[in-house]
């Protein structure tokens, strides 16, 4: 196959395009600045670039799943962001649907890897 | 964190950004690239190279802009609106060719030196590019046009009357017959080029006769063409509006059977108006060839020809022949178009 690499690569990149709010969302429900859930991510395996997790973290604030604060107590100000009551109710569902379509994707390949010998 | 390259980066990201945004997003970045700075500390290298890695693994500032402001206003114009867009500058772009090359060609013949039977090929080369330059510029300005106003359409997201797609409205799939080739219309539209050269832009060379005169003389009288370029011009332009339809619908349809049968009604008026004149033919012709062989081209051999009545038997034999063709042909294809229609709408 031709450019199998990129073709996986552009796949991978689609898969996790529409989790980014899901683990975003998971990760301010305690307060975290920006910088922080980057680095928190990539420690966990789920690395984003902090030019994407900037403006999202932005965009979650505007649709009114997040709020944010700044802390000027420190040297350097932060911009803390939080989940508001709406975005947790937004993230228990996204996360109902992500368990079922997980599961549901999980049993069509198994079925599949149970009939067919490759 | 100061430093001229931080200040350059944050402008270049904020600024086509709503003010209201723009001092939040600033300070957040500062944050974003101090953080990142600090996290560099201990690493070796000198703090403008830091601040250079920190600015180049962000990206370039147009990118991050687009992160910001969402990538749904990437587009100049976006869906539902394009497909609109794409059908309706196809329309405008094919009507603004024809209107000029229909206006331009009158203005050619208005301007023709008829008096002077040789046209130079400068002067028609002057028309020419007088005609592309016209053409090329009425298309540019139709399609910015067609675009900025789509473009508007697009921004404010105003309400364009798309028909609502609904399964039971797809044209059904045409049978063979009903079908309607690409090879037919450009057929159709090389033969109007060519007429429309021979007998509008070039009367006076039309199917220029050789060797049977000290000089080359023009098959078809100039003067008579002269006298019909309103009915041919009427032709022609009825051979390409029935291209148009024929192309837009591709099919045998009932538009595409008017258009058949305006364009067979005129071809018909042209040819009884035009060829119907026994001058039609140079006389020139007529002479030279009764001189050459001996016999005469106009009746049958200077006799009325049998089974007409009146002028119509003196007229020249090739012009009567090529009248009845053309008169038999045109009622032929107007029937087959019809039975076509009629069979594809059953």
């Amino acid at each position: 196959m031709e450019d199998f690499d990129a073709t996986f690569l552009n796949s991978s990149v689609e898969l996790r395009r529409g989790l980014t709010n899901l683990v975003v969302l998971s990760e301010c429900r305690q307060p975290t600045y920006g910088y922080e859930l980057v680095k928190s991510l990539e420690k966990k395996g789920f690395p984003l670039d902090a030019n994407t997790i900037y403006p999202l973290l932005r965009r979650l604030e505007k649709q009114g799943l997040l709020n944010s604060d700044w802390d000027t107590s420190m040297e350097k100000p932060r911009k803390y962001y939080q989940i508001t009551p709406e975005g947790a109710r937004f993230f228990e569902q996204l996360k109902a649907y992500w368990n079922e379509t997980n599961r549901t994707v999980k049993q069509i390949i198994e079925e599949q890897d149970g009939t067919q010998i490759n | 964190m100061e430093h001229k390259l931080i200040d350059r980066y944050i402008y270049a990201v904020t600024r086509q950004m709503p003010k209201k945004e723009v001092a939040d997003i600033s300070r957040e970045l500062d944050e974003l690239i101090a953080s990142m700075l600090s996290e560099r500390a201990d690493a070796p290298g000198s703090e403008d190279e830091k601040v250079r890695q920190v600015l180049t693994e962000l990206g370039s500032p147009g990118e991050l802009a687009r992160e910001y402001t969402g990538a749904v206003d990437e587009s100049l114009i976006g869906q539902p609106y394009y497909s609109l867009y794409l059908k309706v500058l196809k329309i405008v772009l094919f009507a603004v060719a024809l209107g000029l090359t229909v206006s331009l060609l009158v203005s050619v013949i208005n301007d023709l030196p008829f008096a002077d039977p040789d046209v130079s090929m400068e002067w028609f080369l002057n028309e020419f590019v007088e005609w592309f330059t016209s053409l090329f510029s009425g298309l540019l300005g139709a399609f910015a046009w067609v675009t900025i106003i789509f473009a508007i359409l697009y921004r404010k997201g105003v309400k364009v009357d798309v028909v609502p797609y609904d399964p039971d409205n797809l044209p059904e799939v045409p049978s063979e017959k009903a079908r309607i080739g690409r090879a037919e219309i450009i057929g159709d539209v090389i033969f109007a080029t060519i007429f429309t050269m021979l007998f509008i832009v070039l009367p006076n060379i039309n199917i220029p006769i050789i060797g049977m005169s000290e000089k080359p003389f023009p098959l078809f009288n100039p003067e008579t063409l002269v006298g019909v370029r309103y009915l041919l011009i009427a032709f022609v332009v009825t051979i390409i509006l029935e291209a148009i339809v024929k192309f837009i619908d591709g099919r045998h349809t009932v538009r595409v059977f008017a258009a058949i049968a305006l364009t067979s009604l005129v071809s018909i008026a042209t040819a009884l108006t035009w060829l119907g004149n026994p001058l039609a033919i140079n006389p020139i012709f007529g002479e030279r060839f009764q001189e050459l062989t001996g016999f005469s081209i106009y009746g049958f051999n200077g006799q009325p020809v049998p089974g007409f009545g009146g002028e119509w038997a003196s007229l020249p034999l090739p012009l009567l022949i090529a009248i009845v063709v053309i008169v038999a042909a045109s009622i032929l294809e107007v029937v087959s178009a019809g039975l076509n229609t009629f069979q594809s709408r059953n």
